[in-house]
């Protein structure tokens, strides 16, 4: 009996967890009365991972710089980028929330107040976003080469957040 | 009296090795995972970090468990964020202490997954496909019997079984663990076999052209087209392939292919953790039937030499 139970509730969760495996979108196609307990329980459990990774296309990258201008006038660049290659992916996840030109915005702002914050000695930061363009293969056999394109900038003054 | 076809689905698996493998890595790999996020704490969890718990929290669910709810609950009592989170990791260290080494095994994983959950949530933006995938792990470590090879619970032998049909709890975990494998193979390449990128080559040449992936200079890899399509299609066969192919006589061959895959994306890409826990629930799935298989093709009888001449 233990075991029945047992094969019965993995076979739900399996279900669950095949319904959101993929790129598509389930819960646009069922109730939300449904999709959101769901949700839930993927939440909880992990079964409502996807798992498209790099599907179905390999998104570009943000590169996120931070110029500081200081009291006496210079400026000075400098990133987020740590020593650690798992913390880097890490933080290079959360950049790639800029693909989400809705909250561009608030994401420049969040990020210079995060600057301004780390570094006292700075009167105001602008927060550069470049996206790399990366030419397809063809593109680079014929010479062409990645580059960086400004996605967006934002100045932020210390006097603006205090 | 149970087909053959059924046997072979549940009840191939003879020990609780492969749940142990399965403990002991996936136990490894949040240790690691522990490690880098203590350190770099200010920078992936702090409730002020880049992306703060007001606009992360945002995106989620009020009813999933998040750290900025226990820091309100404290803060009457003057406990700061940075001391829940430090609490928490410290919780979390511990609980996966024991889980590895099987001490009250169950209790230790619930414990774990208790204090992995609101961590996930409080720095969800920053976990890529690993924080899923460690979910997962933890999940089944509550509910399989993890802890009853390799661990001190087996030496005093608090949670083995009674009734003496453990060989099939042994082969239902591990069948629950292979179709979960199936299903995570077969959604990606699914997800994959629909993009352009797929089928030209361009999906890896993007890959190994992104800073955050970049292990070493392969920019001139674009005058060898032929390879990077090779193996983006062979990347979206093996990944459809494996959920057939791990039930037929070809199970070593893909089960193979899909760890050299994961061997290369941690080399190319530098996803060591990812496919760390990629190499280990493929080891718990289907590694020790792939031993018995060494074994019997090690083992064979060796072939009869040709008679004579008389």
């Amino acid at each position: 009996m233990r075991r029945r139970l047992f094969a019965a509730a993995a076979a739900i969760h399996l279900v669950i967890a095949a319904l959101f495996s993929t790129h598509v979108r389930i819960e646009d196609f069922i109730p939300a009365a449904i999709e959101r307990p769901l949700q839930i329980y993927g939440g909880y459990t992990g079964a409502a991972t996807r798992f498209n990774f790099f599907a179905p296309a390999v998104p570009t990258q943000p590169r996120v710089q931070f110029i500081l201008a200081l009291r006496d006038g210079s400026t000075r660049t400098v990133d987020l980028l740590t020593p650690n290659g798992e913390a880097n992916q890490r933080l290079a996840n959360m950049f790639g929330l800029y693909e989400l030109v809705e909250l561009r915005p608030v994401l420049l702002r969040t990020w210079a107040v995060f600057a301004l914050t780390h570094h006292p000695e700075a009167q105001a930061v602008e927060v550069h976003v470049d996206l790399l363009d990366i030419p397809t293969i063809a593109q680079a056999r014929n010479g062409k080469a990645a580059t960086w394109v400004e996605a967006g900038r934002m100045t932020v003054r210390r006097d603006e957040i205090s | 009296m149970k087909s053959p076809k059924r046997n072979f689905l549940f009840l191939e698996a003879a020990s609780f090795k492969p749940l142990a493998i399965f403990r002991i890595g996936i136990a490894a790999i949040l240790l690691a995972q522990v490690q880098v996020l203590w350190r770099y704490r200010d920078l992936l969890m702090d409730e002020f970090g880049p992306v703060p718990w007001v606009l992360s929290d945002r995106l989620l669910d009020p009813l999933l468990p998040r750290l900025s709810y226990v820091t309100a609950w404290l803060a009457p009592y003057g406990v700061s964020s940075g001391a829940v989170v430090t609490a928490f990791l410290a919780m979390h260290t511990i609980a996966v202490v024991l889980l590895a080494a099987g001490y009250r095994t169950r209790i230790a994983a619930i414990a774990a997954w208790a204090t992995y959950l609101p961590l996930r949530y409080a720095g969800h933006l920053y976990f890529y496909g690993i924080g899923g995938m460690l979910l997962i792990g933890l999940f089944y470590c509550m509910f399989l019997p993890v802890g009853r090879e390799w661990s001190l619970d087996s030496r005093r032998e608090i949670e083995r079984a009674k009734d003496g049909n453990e060989a099939l709890d042994a082969s239902l975990s591990v069948a629950v663990l292979r179709i979960h494998m199936c299903i995570v193979y077969l959604a990606a390449g699914i997800s994959k076999s629909v993009g352009d990128q797929w089928w030209s080559g361009d999906a890896i040449w993007r890959a190994l052209s992104l800073p955050r992936f970049q292990q070493f200079d392969l920019s001139q890899i674009s005058a060898f087209p032929l390879v990077l399509q090779a193996a983006t299609v062979g990347a979206v066969l093996v990944q459809v392939a494996y959920p057939v192919l791990v039930w037929t006589p070809l199970r070593a061959v893909i089960v193979l292919f899909a760890e050299l895959l994961h061997v290369a994306i941690a080399v190319l890409l530098g996803l060591w953790l990812f496919s760390a826990v990629m190499i280990v629930l493929n080891v718990a799935a289907f590694g020790e039937s792939l031993w018995k298989a060494f074994q019997r093709w090690t083992h064979a009888a060796p072939p009869q030499p040709l008679p004579g001449p008389s």
